[in-house]
């Protein structure tokens, strides 16, 4: 495909500020008032949290397919900062949470051509490395150290991602020697213009160093590290963005593997809090997969990325023991 | 093995058994987690730490809360039947399954790789899943 196309405008509803003001407000509120402080929570029976957290993990799960962005980036950063849990079993279960998500939704994407296995395997390779380092650095990290670290992560993730643009067909004049020696390029049928499209990628030894970075981070913050796969893919490698969304996919369910072992081996892997969680998180994928062709999704991003970023100073000021 | 028409001669072989074994597997995986969270819930099977306790600790850092109450933690639960049927154990259980998937799909497609003359690719599929093992092993925590 030569030419580029745009990600097209989006027609933002003042709706959608006011709800993003009305989230920005009860998220600021101080958590003793939402009674998610440890000491408060334990008052509450667990399978009051363990029902709130499915509710939420399922809302958060339309939220974040009707955004674009994966389950995990939004579960970690918010869920720690309003449930009771310590930030370990949280970060365990975000990872189960963007594996899970990526695991179910993976085999229709192969077989459609979209997740690329040529394409995904190198990127996953360093990728799981890294994240098992990172998670192995995460839990060995004190918590408080981790939950600063985390808010600035997420204020950073909610920036790029209020700022980025996105290329539906990005143009590789020359792909690289890497990924000719590799033969990773590839076509698929493009059912919006029912045309067959090929792709080719260039920077693939630029991008491995990214992927391994993302991975660290994936696996220290127990993030799907979808946000930042994609647009490795799609606008540094060159890769269609339908194909990169899909692949990012297997990528992080590879990365998520790898990492979560950590998580299992350090006590910090709850069954408790992972299922509820990967459950609720999966059935909102899907009703938000159904939503998709009739919300505004514009108007969703804003309110998407509002919420990240509240809860990035949030984790801040509880890293900075606010 | 269904397949979509319109991308029928694009998607190789080893791709596509990639993608059988995975709709397989997470469809299992799914209903596995399902039945195992209810026997741990609704205590159909007495789990090995009970609920009240995590609830009571889970406010706590991961070795801390392993210290006092000795939760599955890797491959313990495996170890005799009397810690294996348990609910908090089969719901873990479930999790590693999850966590064994890919390790499953790479087995299957890493062949395939050899066979369609791609040695390179065959080759990063075994490396894979030789880190996900590695790492399954839990010698890298130790």
């Amino acid at each position: 495909m030569a030419s580029i196309m745009q990600a097209p405008a989006r027609k933002l509803s003042p709706a959608a500020f006011a709800v993003a003001g009305l989230a920005l407000f009860f998220l600021l509120l101080p958590g003793t008032l939402l009674a998610a402080e440890p000491q408060a929570a334990i008052e509450a029976a667990w399978w009051v949290w363990v029902l709130l957290l499915f509710v939420f993990s399922f809302i958060l799960g339309i939220f974040a397919v009707l955004a674009g962005v994966g389950g995990g980036v939004l579960f970690v950063p918010i869920v720690s900062s309003f449930f009771p849990f310590h930030l370990d079993y949280v970060r365990g279960a975000g990872l189960m949470v963007a594996l899970s998500g990526a695991i179910s939704a993976g085999s229709p994407l192969m077989r459609k051509g979209l997740a690329d296995l040529k394409l995904g395997l190198p990127m996953a390779l360093v990728g799981s490395v890294s994240s098992i380092v990172g998670a192995m650095v995460g839990l060995a990290l004190p918590a408080q150290t981790v939950q600063l670290l985390l808010g600035i992560v997420i204020v950073f993730i909610a920036t790029i991602m209020f700022l980025s643009g996105k290329s539906g067909y990005p143009e590789v004049k020359v792909p690289d020697a890497l990924s000719k020696a590799l033969h990773i390029s590839g076509i698929y049928y493009e059912e919006s213009i029912k045309k067959d499209v090929s792709w080719q990628v260039h920077r693939t030894p630029l991008s491995l160093i990214f992927f391994l970075m993302i991975g660290f981070i994936g696996g220290m913050f127990g993030l799907g590290a979808g946000f930042a796969n994609v647009p490795v893919f799609n606008l540094l490698m060159g890769v269609p963005l339908k194909v990169s969304v899909a692949t990012s996919g297997l990528v992080l369910s590879i990365n998520g593997a790898a990492a979560a072992w950590v998580y299992m081996f350090k006590g910090a892997m709850l069954p408790l809090i992972a299922v509820p969680s990967i459950a609720g998180m999966m059935l909102g994928s899907k009703i938000g997969a159904k939503l998709l062709t009739r919300v505004n999704t514009g108007s969703v991003r804003i309110i998407v990325v509002s919420m990240l970023a509240v809860a990035g100073i949030r984790s801040l000021l509880k890293g900075f023991g606010i | 093995m269904k397949q979509d028409p319109s991308s029928k001669s694009h998607v190789q072989k080893e791709q596509l058994a990639y993608a059988g074994v995975l709709d397989k597997l997470s469809h299992f995986a799914i209903l596995f987690l399902a039945g195992s969270y209810a026997t741990y819930i609704f205590n159909l099977l007495p789990p090995k730490v009970s609920i009240a306790d995590i609830a009571a600790n889970w406010h706590l850092r991961a070795p801390v809360m392993q210290a006092k109450l000795n939760a599955p933690l890797g491959w313990s639960f495996m170890s005799n039947a009397e810690s294996f049927w348990r609910g908090d154990a089969l719901s873990y259980l479930a999790i590693i399954i999850i966590c064994m998937i890919p390790v499953v799909c790479l087995l299957v497609s890493a062949p395939a790789f050899f066979r369609e003359k791609r040695p390179v690719f065959g080759v990063i599929a075994l490396v894979q899943v030789l880190i996900l093992l590695v790492a399954a092993t839990g010698i890298l925590v130790r």
